[in-house]
């Protein structure tokens, strides 16, 4: 009789997660849940899951922390999963520092195998996948997009936990920061410029594509931090937005593995660039080789 | 004392801006020594007074004017008995070269022969941000590392970045180590060196990328954690720190000591000068075993294994048009999506 926590500050997250929670409590194993919004707290109840939900006296996810180790340590455990979101991240690692435990990063499944947990989980940014084997307690992070939420089918019994600031730590400000256009990992369609755009005026031309597709704009890594063209949240790879999105228009990007990892989800890949060798050819589904400002304006046209 | 002083400032020497001798000894602690040679006015002699500062039982080469100038406070602070130059840490991690790794198509076995080894790239944002930290405030930076034998192909490189001096742990158990592991053997290390004002990691190694090992080894040192850091700024023996987070940037105030996992876009990582090349191999760099450290081998002997390393499959249809013009290709691949009901 073990428990399977699900640790999430975020609703979504939180519901998908019950998903392979569930799958992997065997008889006599209970889900159990920590939240720290009452939106979340929400979704795990109305799926049945009993679910304690964080009075954070600070608004900081992280200083949890010792609180949450207490509760998951009062009794057996066989899994903790954690939200991969950023603040998730770091707490989900200072959890399984503080139970002992071995934890795997943003796993893409997640099964039970004996008294161990199998996960997968990609590396090397993203040009391999590990499989690995956990001993329990088994944490790991997942990723939203990741799982497909259960049905909600009944009522959990929803608790407060109270958790003190951590005094070491004051918050300053909390900023928003001004979203501009759709969430890009829902969109459905995205056109994503790279490094081949030879001036930031140029961009026009993608977002008319863009337009003429119905789609989001989006860029590489260099595109956002390096060249400061487009804002850091558009841009997509392993260590930025990972795209679900139907169809999703590559222009001038070379395709490196860590972009790579970024698209891989996507159910169709259109790569247009004037190298012939670029890796992004062989992550594409379709492609046209050649020069983008000839191709870009020209496809534009085509699908007016 | 005040004597000799007030002639030395008659003659204009460049010590004026010094400290009494009798402050900076008690202030420097049993880890520095200082030799002074005072000019004695009344012989006439000059000669310069020369203060040479040893941090952390090694030495600050002469060869590196740089290293030295860091090492002094910034002269306003010389007066102020409360001034603190933060020290610290910064852990790195050396790992193949994930570019010299091919996969096999077939068989999507993966093979590393002819790989050559760097250090992560994140590590080298997080060695910048210390560095930093450093050229503005004084104090040192150690770097750190848990690695294979080859980790000693890493040390130069590293004190080429900025590093003062290099702790390093080479042991077999690292080919197999997890983030648990890795963060068990740092925080030990960490505690042996004795614990500084400020720790650097890197956001998450440019193999495995499980970004967890500094949270872990704050947790284990049972002190704060600040991650995704983007900007940092040391202030009155606190460090300021900007979080990138999902939907918002959260400006934090933390107490020393704290660990800090430091994002890419934190900084530029400078790129090692000449100077600085030929200076790191003269820089401490100290040895320390596993067993140095207390651990048993069950404390190296991680929870979790690797079942299967494959190639990432990424099944695609690769069609791909390569026609004499632009309107040709654009035609082509229209005339594909349309056939396969994309559009």
């Amino acid at each position: 009789m073990s428990n399977i926590w699900i640790v999430s500050d975020s609703a979504d997250v939180a519901a998908q997660m019950l998903t392979p929670a569930l799958a992997l409590a065997g008889s006599g194993d209970e889900v159990k849940a920590m939240v720290t919004t009452d939106e979340a707290a929400q979704a795990v109840a109305a799926r049945g899951v009993a679910v304690m939900r964080l009075q954070l006296a600070d608004n900081r996810f992280e200083s949890a922390l010792p609180v949450m180790a207490e509760q998951i340590k009062a009794a057996p455990t066989r899994a903790v999963l954690v939200s991969a979101t950023p603040r998730g991240r770091e707490t989900a690692a200072g959890l399984a520092a503080l139970l002992d435990a071995p934890m795997a990063s943003e796993v893409s499944e997640v099964r039970a195998d004996g008294d161990a947990v199998e996960v997968k989980r990609y590396m090397l940014g993203g040009m391999a996948v590990s499989t690995l084997r956990l001993a329990v307690p088994a944490c790991m992070t997942i990723a939203g997009g990741t799982f497909v939420a259960p049905e909600a089918t009944g009522s959990g019994a929803v608790s407060a936990l109270d958790v003190p600031a951590d005094a070491r730590v004051s918050v300053d400000s909390l900023k928003p920061v001004a979203r501009q256009g759709v969430d890009l990992a829902s969109a459905r369609r995205v056109v994503c410029v790279g490094r081949g755009l030879e001036k930031q005026e140029d961009l026009a031309i993608i977002e008319a594509l863009a337009k003429a597709l119905g789609a989001e704009t989006a860029c590489s890594r260099g595109v956002a931090e390096d060249l400061k063209w487009m804002p850091l949240d558009r841009y997509v790879g392993i260590s930025g937005v990972r795209l679900k999105a139907d169809v999703h228009v590559s222009v001038g990007i070379s395709g490196q593995v860590q972009h790579v990892a970024g698209i891989r989800d996507a159910k169709v890949i259109v790569a247009v660039d004037q190298n012939e060798n670029a890796p992004i050819f062989q992550a594409a589904d379709y492609g046209v080789v050649g020069n983008l400002y000839d191709i870009v304006p020209a496809l534009t046209k085509a699908l007016a | 004392m005040s004597d000799r002083f007030a002639k030395k400032r008659r003659f204009g020497l460049l010590t004026a801006a010094a400290p009494p001798r009798r402050t900076l000894v008690r202030r420097l602690g049993a880890c520095c020594f200082v030799s002074t040679y005072f000019v004695d006015a009344t012989r006439e002699q000059t000669t310069f007074e020369l203060l040479e500062f040893a941090v952390g039982g090694g030495g600050v080469s002469l060869h590196d004017p740089a290293a030295l100038k860091r090492q002094r406070r910034p002269s306003s602070q010389h007066r102020n008995k409360d001034y603190h130059m933060p020290n610290s840490i910064v852990c790195y991690k050396w790992v193949m070269d994930e570019q010299d790794i091919k996969v096999n198509p077939s068989t999507l076995e993966l093979t590393t022969a002819g790989a050559k080894w760097k250090i992560s790239e994140y590590d080298r944002n997080a060695v910048e941000a210390a560095v930093a930290i450093q050229e503005a405030h004084g104090g040192s930076v150690q770097a750190m590392s848990f690695g294979e034998e080859n980790l000693k192909n890493s040390l130069k490189d590293v004190l080429s970045r900025g590093a003062d001096s290099v702790t390093w742990i080479a042991d077999a158990a690292a080919a197999q180590a997890d983030a648990a592991v890795t963060a068990k053997v740092l925080a030990a290390a960490i505690r042996k060196a004795g614990v500084p004002d400020l720790i650097f990691f890197g956001d998450g190694s440019a193999d495995l990328y499980s970004q967890q090992v500094g949270a872990r080894v704050a947790a284990l040192l049972g002190l704060p954690h600040v991650g995704n850091a983007q900007s940092l700024q040391f202030t009155d023996g606190k460090l300021l720190v900007e979080r990138q987070l999902r939907d918002s940037v959260e400006t934090v105030s933390v107490t020393c000591p704290a660990v800090v996992s430091v994002l890419p876009a934190a900084n530029t990582a400078r790129i090692p000068s000449l100077k600085q090349i030929l200076a790191a191999g003269k820089k401490p760099m100290n040895a320390v075993t596993v067993a140095d450290l207390g651990l048993s081998a069950d404390d190296v002997t991680p929870r979790q294994q690797q079942v299967s390393l494959l190639g990432a499959k990424m099944d695609r249809k690769n069609k791909i048009f390569k026609e004499s013009t632009a309107e040709a290709g654009v035609a082509a691949l229209v005339q594909a999506l349309k056939a396969d009901n994309v559009l």
